[in-house]
């Protein structure tokens, strides 16, 4: 058998097989929306979803949904499903608007060079790895 | 020393453009976008703003200024809260401030404020370092999810149906193009952070993951981010899904030989697919117009 002729008989197949599991999957996303639309609460379809309504409800490992925060859903095992419901972008910046101190700041005058800034990182990054028992080799020197 | 009478709208902007000058307020009242609009230089910054007995004009300008950098470190760090987490905020902040100087807020909107930290960290990380690599890794997965999750999601809107697909006569099934649903794209890594992300968000002290090749999908359904784990070919097939090819496109750039098994091979690709559908990432198909024809099917499914 010639190589051209086994794959393009080679080729139908695999876009045979594409096309029945994308066929076979839409029928199973189809399935959950109708089970979905059939049994939540119409609330969870308004738009301000952000308000105390938590759509990772029923996931046991579900936090909570505040604005403030982030809500993190089960973790199955074909997918992670990390849930970032915060109102992130709303209502601005800060708790305290109006506050002018730099106090807690850290950093919001210091003259930062990037190379002292790694440095630190590198100095954390050893001791995580001290703490966990982990061996790591010496930073490379700056080329 | 005189004070000269401006315009309200001029001071407003000169303002402006003084407090959010990267380099302080002495830099930014010198600044040319300071100088469009009241032309003075530093020396002459009490004839706009006026000392008060215990602050001199510039101590007053630089509360504003302060200020407007803590508001905008506290948006970076609402962005990022678990790199956040993986540095420490005051470690955070640091590459933060380096971070405003380079790229400073230029959007009308702070939700675009971190959309080149990830490059920042690259451009500036130590060479040759996987730890610092892990870093650059985990602000970009941390930006994408913000991004899928501020961004247009499936809610609301239908997804491809069996009917429709089964509806597609055979012989024009590999013509097929899949519309994306709204926010699904990939993302290729050069560490699995994915994992070590999960482990942050959960509170767990972890070690960042040793360097290795990560794939993966994201979308949002049910406002939720949902994040995939991709193989190395399945990345490749769906981004190009997703890129406009159609399915026979698609499947060509799957490598076949001689010794390939390819019934092994058709379980994978029908696996993915069906995995990427069942996952809700195609809205609607396009088939081309056979010549002659009027509205392609997809016209008709994407309504």
């Amino acid at each position: 058998m010639k190589k051209n002729e086994l794959s393009r008989r080679d080729f139908s197949k695999l876009t045979m097989a594409a096309f029945g599991g994308l066929l076979a999957g839409a029928g199973v996303a189809q399935a959950a929306d109708d089970k979905k639309t059939g049994k939540k609460n119409p609330l969870l379809y308004e738009p301000h979803v952000c308000r105390g309504l938590n759509t990772c409800k029923g996931k046991s490992k579900g936090k909570d949904n505040s604005c403030a925060g982030m809500g993190a859903c089960a973790t199955v095992e074909a997918h992670s499903c990390t849930g970032k419901n915060a109102c992130r972008g709303q209502g601005g910046c800060g708790a305290k608007p109006g506050e002018n101190a730099c106090k807690g700041m850290g950093g919001c005058e210091v003259p930062i060079t990037k190379d002292a800034t790694w440095k630190k990182t590198r100095k954390r990054f050893e001791e995580v790895m001290t703490a966990e028992g982990k061996k790591f080799g010496d930073a490379p020197k700056k080329s | 020393m005189r004070k000269v009478q401006h315009r309200f709208e001029c001071i407003q902007l000169w303002m402006q453009a003084v407090i959010t000058h990267p380099g302080g307020v002495l830099e930014g009242v010198n600044a040319r976008e300071s100088r469009m609009h009241i032309d003075i230089d530093a020396r002459e910054i009490e004839t706009v703003i006026t000392p008060s007995s215990a602050m001199g004009s510039v101590d007053r300008l630089e509360i504003y200024a302060k200020a407007y950098f803590a508001r905008l470190l506290e948006c970076l760090r609402a962005v990022f809260p678990i790199l956040t987490r993986a540095l420490g905020e005051e470690l955070f902040d640091e590459f933060a401030v380096g971070y405003l100087e380079k790229y400073p807020s230029s959007s009308y909107t702070l939700n675009r404020l971190g959309e080149n930290f990830s490059r920042y960290l690259d451009e500036t990380r130590p060479p040759d370092e996987s730890w610092a690599k892990v870093l650059v890794d985990l602000a970009k997965l941390e930006w994408t999810i913000g991004e899928v999750f501020d961004g247009p999601g499936s809610e609301g809107s239908r997804l491809i149906t069996a009917d429709v697909l089964k509806n597609i006569p055979a012989d024009r099934r590999p013509e097929v193009r899949l519309k994306p649903a709204p926010g699904v794209r990939t993302l290729a890594l050069r560490h699995p952070v994915l994992p070590y992300y999960n482990a942050l968000l959960e509170g767990l002290d972890v070690l960042p993951p040793p360097s290795a090749d990560s794939f993966l999908a994201l979308t949002r359904r049910d406002y939720v981010v949902r994040i995939h784990e991709l193989s190395p070919m399945e990345f490749m097939l769906l981004t190009a899904l997703l890129e406009g090819r159609s399915v026979a496109e698609a499947v060509a750039l799957v490598p076949i030989g001689i010794d390939s098994d390819i019934g092994a091979l058709a379980e994978d690709v029908q696996r993915w697919f069906h995995n990427w559908s069942a996952a809700g990432f195609f809205q609607s198909i396009e088939i081309p117009s056979p010549p002659g024809a009027g509205r392609s099917v997809g016209d008709r499914e994407s309504n």
